[in-house]
């Protein structure tokens, strides 16, 4: 019984609502990761849950448990830190087996919780030494270690992997995957960063502006986005989106026509409001978009620029007279995700291609009008096996 | 002209810079210092010849009641005043809590600071007054005879440490409360979540981030302790009898009202010797201190 709930939580500083009625229900063993951009409110939440924040109202369960006026130190949670947070004056070994020694427990078990979390983190050689002695990963995993020792229902982590460098970042994030699957605990990580959200997340809390956006597993939210924040904060390089009109609307689908791009039919789903000359928004992921011309729409357009990734590549499109709106590169131009081995060079004229079913269409206020689809990839993040 | 400064600018500069403060301390500190040593050798009022007088100055010094009473007080002023961290950070953890009305009692805790050593000294000569001072006020509320304090030997030099507390206790407060301010928070998160609370908060996890802050703090004060005068001078004049008598005021005492500068000045030998074995102490931790990088 590790679950963790959150029922309707409101914090307020002053006439600022930080958090609006959030709620959420972590079955045992969850992997959560909260994701937003800066001031959404996502570390609030975090301290919230680990009592550092009061909270205005609401409820905070942990195992069942009613928590919300409980100190932090009794709510049977450990928290690791951006900044570690490690005590500078203690050994790393006395840093693990401090909230033991806090606790009460005696000697012989801080010892053996020690050691134990030492080895799943293979630090044991630094037992002895001092933060200051250990280098930026070493020290996250001391600080990971301390939140081990104590073998909490509940671990917080607050974007623990940002003071790292991008190599080290990305073995830490498949470290503390890896943690995930041998400690069997729920956990609750907060970044904002989405590479992180994706592949370690068994749901994703999508928030801004102190409310949740979406909840989901990674493919889900990035298949069926429930709004168009969503869908434009999810995927790197962003959706394109492009404003236009609806021109007919009959009952499950949707006409959409603007100058220079041809009538799309959407299939809507059943609850969608939108009216015939409605402005609508579309979105289309930047791998959807094809640069060989082919699918059921075409339209042409000239190569702004190419970024050569090797893998693949970028292609910013001039496709006056469509155009972009909050475009990456803020020139109106269309973003396609290509083959790395692309020949097409700047201001070549291409003829590119999409289908009607990798659009998306949102009215006036952001809400997604077009039908769910099916996530037919792997919902359940890779993890390599120990 | 502009070739050669610009060959030797990366010397000059430094040296500009630090003329100042060399040229300073070796003409202000060290030659003084020297000088003062070389008095303590000679027979001197002041004005007339100095006649060589060998060590004489130093054994009169050891068979001068007044030197070991002297330095009985100081040992005293050095002991009493080590309550001056531990109050100044009661008092710095107390004004640091976040409650109405907290800035003015921060700022009523600044006024001993603001004021001058002499008007502390003379404010609590009044109060120390028999007759008609605060204290005697209160004893006489209780039904009780206030005692003269400053004119009992036994008392006088507690009495006068008592007053030179007040400032030394509020600069100690401003120094932890700069240390509290500087407090890494999301340590202290941490140790929130780690269940640590009150006194273990304070003990593990705020005392050791104060740990220079502690450190300037106590060396600070044992240099007020070691070199106090004002307050003697003002509160009674090293009396009664000698026996407020302090290194610092003897030394004056001897050199500018007795015309007896070789003997002043081997009292300020002594008492150089003495900061010096602490300020070599000081000098070993800092330098320790900045090595560790803590």
């Amino acid at each position: 019984m590790n679950d963790l709930e959150l029922n309707g939580i409101t914090k307020r500083y002053g006439d600022t609502t930080v958090l609006a009625d959030i709620n959420l229900t972590a079955k045992d063993k969850e992997f959560i990761v909260v994701v937003g951009p800066s001031g959404c409110g996502k570390s609030t939440l975090l301290k919230s849950i680990a009592g550092l924040e009061s909270i205005d109202s609401g409820q905070i369960l942990i195992g069942g448990r009613d928590v919300t006026r409980e100190e932090p130190g009794d709510r049977d949670i450990a928290m690791v830190f951006q900044s570690y947070a490690l005590y500078p004056h203690m050994t790393v070994a006395e840093n693990m087996g401090f909230g033991l020694r806090m606790a009460g427990r005696p000697k012989a078990e801080i010892q053996k919780a020690v050691k134990r979390a030492a080895e799943i983190l293979q630090i044991n050689d630094y037992l002895a030494m001092r933060p200051r002695q250990l280098s930026g990963g070493q020290r996250q995993r001391v600080a990971i270690g301390r939140a081990i020792t104590r073998s909490p229902s509940v671990f917080l982590f607050d974007e623990p992997l940002s003071n790292l460098d991008a190599a080290l970042r990305t073995q830490m994030r498949v470290e503390i995957g890896l943690l995930y699957r041998r400690l069997e605990a729920t956990m609750v990580y907060v970044t904002h960063d989405q590479v992180e959200a994706m592949t370690m997340a068994t749901r994703i809390v999508l928030m801004n502006h102190g409310v949740v956006e979406q909840i989901g597993t990674p493919v889900e939210l990035y298949t069926n986005p429930r709004n168009r924040f969503v869908a434009g904060f999810l995927g790197s390089p962003r959706m394109n989106f492009i404003s236009t009109r609806a021109v007919e609307v009959a009952d499950g689908s949707a006409v959409v026509d603007s100058e220079g791009l041809a009538r799309i039919r959407l299939d809507i789903h059943n609850e969608a409001r939108v009216a015939v000359g409605d402005e609508v928004v579309i979105g289309l992921r930047p791998e959807s978009i094809r640069l060989d011309g082919q699918g059921d729409h075409q339209l042409s357009a000239r190569i702004g620029l190419i970024e050569q990734l090797g893998r693949e590549a970028i292609a910013y499109l001039d496709a006056a007279p469509v155009r972009a709106i909050e475009s990456e590169n803020g020139l109106g131009h269309l973003t396609a995700q290509t083959d790395g081995r692309i020949t097409l060079r700047r201001d070549d004229a291409v003829s590119i291609g999409f289908d009607a079913a990798d659009v998306y269409l949102f009215d006036a206020e952001g809400k997604t009008l077009t039908s769910a689809r099916t996530a037919d990839i792997r919902s359940e993040p890779e993890m390599v096996d120990a | 002209m502009k070739t050669l400064w610009r060959r030797h600018r990366c010397w000059l500069w430094p040296v500009i810079f630090l003329a100042p403060g060399v040229i300073l301390f070796w003409g202000v500190i060290v030659a003084s210092s020297a000088q003062s040593l070389a008095i303590s050798f000679f027979r001197w009022d002041g004005f007339g010849p100095m006649t060589w007088a060998g060590l004489s100055n130093y054994v009169e010094l050891l068979h001068d009641p007044q030197f070991y009473t002297s330095l009985k007080n100081n040992i005293i002023w050095l002991v009493m005043f080590m309550a001056a961290p531990p109050l100044g950070l009661a008092i710095a953890l107390l004004v640091n809590q976040q409650i109405r009305g907290m800035r003015l009692v921060k700022s009523l805790f600044f006024m001993p600071l603001v004021m001058s050593q002499v008007a502390v000294g003379v404010v609590f000569a009044w109060f120390y007054d028999p007759t008609n001072g605060l204290l005697a006020l209160i004893f006489k509320a209780i039904g009780a005879t206030a005692p003269a304090l400053l004119s009992n030997p036994e008392w006088v030099t507690v009495a006068v440490v008592i007053a030179a507390l007040w400032p030394q206790v509020s600069f100690c407060m401003i120094l932890f409360m700069a240390g509290l301010n500087n407090l890494d928070e999301s340590q202290i998160a941490a140790a929130r979540v780690d269940g640590a609370k009150g006194w273990h908060m304070l003990r593990h996890v705020v005392l050791p981030q104060l740990r220079q802050v502690n450190f300037i703090a106590i060396a600070v004060t044992v240099i007020g302790a070691l070199r106090s005068f004002d307050m003697i001078s003002v509160m009674t004049s090293g009396g009664p009898f000698g026996s407020s008598n302090v290194l610092a005021y003897q030394m004056y005492e001897q050199s500018i009202e007795a015309y007896r500068f070789g003997y002043g000045a081997a009292i300020a030998a002594v008492l150089f010797v003495v900061m010096a074995v602490f300020i070599a102490w000081y000098l070993h931790r800092m330098l320790r201190m900045e090595r560790e990088g803590a």
